[in-house]
């Protein structure tokens, strides 16, 4: 069953067909708001207003300008964005403490979680639009293309802020490192 | 072309993740800074590729969802307002009506006061 026969079904009365959109999409949408820096509890709530509104305006979703997942993923980015601005502090800690109380002796375990934290806090630096374009191309689940029209710009422009933000990202790793 | 320029466009597409022609690839093979720059990359593809695993999707989430979407379809009439064109056509008309207002008062009130050299 592809997108387009779901949508026809969702818009024609049968309610039960947007459960399997919704099936199809969770996983990209939350690998993307998680990548973003949006902490688990407001994934959620974001996730599932991104569904919500994706139903309520299904009627203007045009197939022909995007996928369902382009679209999709383009109010997923205007919340976490909204979100992000509304709330800085709303960010994922991972501090190292935490982390190192489940087991403590385990050298390997607190080594993988200064890393892990190391890479999620430099994402988080990043300008917005640089950090959207990055996660979305670390995915691996768009084209360039698809990525372009999440973002609302051109193919090169994509390119570059993938090249600006993938730069960034390596001097702030660098930096942490040191 | 200045080689400057071409180490930048094989760092694009290194970043990108394009594959390179053989003409990159020779020259990368030649140049210190491109070397460099695709074992960085691939450093870094790998340690950020690992670690953007993302948030968890929670048990029941589909069905969390579906409880929350409206009972019937009258919702499809509440996107039209959620169209760009409807929100900034409305804002328009807000303010045509705010601004004729405001004319109406100066006209009908202050303006014949002052011309009788009342205070306004």
């Amino acid at each position: 069953m592809d997108d387009g026969f779901l949508i026809r079904q969702v818009l024609g009365g049968n309610r039960s067909a947007f459960r399997l959109l919704i099936l199809r999409y969770q996983r990209p949408l939350f690998k993307f708001l998680g990548g973003f820096g949006i902490e688990q509890a407001i994934a959620e709530e974001l996730a599932q207003e991104t569904f919500l509104r994706a139903y309520r305006s299904l009627s203007v979703f045009d197939s022909a300008k995007s996928a369902f997942s382009t679209w999709l993923l383009t109010i997923a980015k205007r919340l976490a964005i909204n979100e992000t601005r509304r709330s800085r502090a709303r960010v994922v800690h991972v501090t190292i403490g935490d982390a190192a109380t489940e087991e403590p002796s385990a050298g390997e375990q607190l080594e993988s979680a200064q890393r892990s934290h190391r890479v999620r806090r430099a994402l988080q630096g990043l300008p917005l639009a640089l950090r959207s374009a990055v996660v979305l191309a670390y995915m691996k689940e768009h084209t360039l293309a698809e990525i372009a029209a999440i973002e609302n710009c051109s193919i090169g422009a994509i390119k570059s802020r993938i090249h600006r933000g993938k730069g960034l990202l390596r001097i702030r790793l660098a930096g942490m490192e040191e | 072309m200045n080689v400057a320029i071409v180490c930048n466009a094989i760092e694009e597409r290194i970043a990108v993740g394009h594959a390179l022609d053989e003409a990159s690839q020779a020259h990368v093979l030649v140049c210190q800074r491109c070397a460099e720059a695709v074992a960085e990359y691939l450093a870094l593809d790998a340690l950020v590729g690992d670690e953007l695993g993302g948030a968890a999707v929670p048990d029941g989430f589909a069905d969390m969802v579906m409880a929350a979407l409206p009972k019937d379809s009258s919702s499809w009439g509440a996107s039209v307002l959620e169209r760009r064109w409807v929100q900034v056509a409305l804002a328009h008309l807000g303010a045509a009506v705010a601004l004729a207002n405001l004319l109406r008062f100066v006209f009908s009130s202050v303006i014949p006061s002052a011309s009788l050299g009342g205070a306004p």
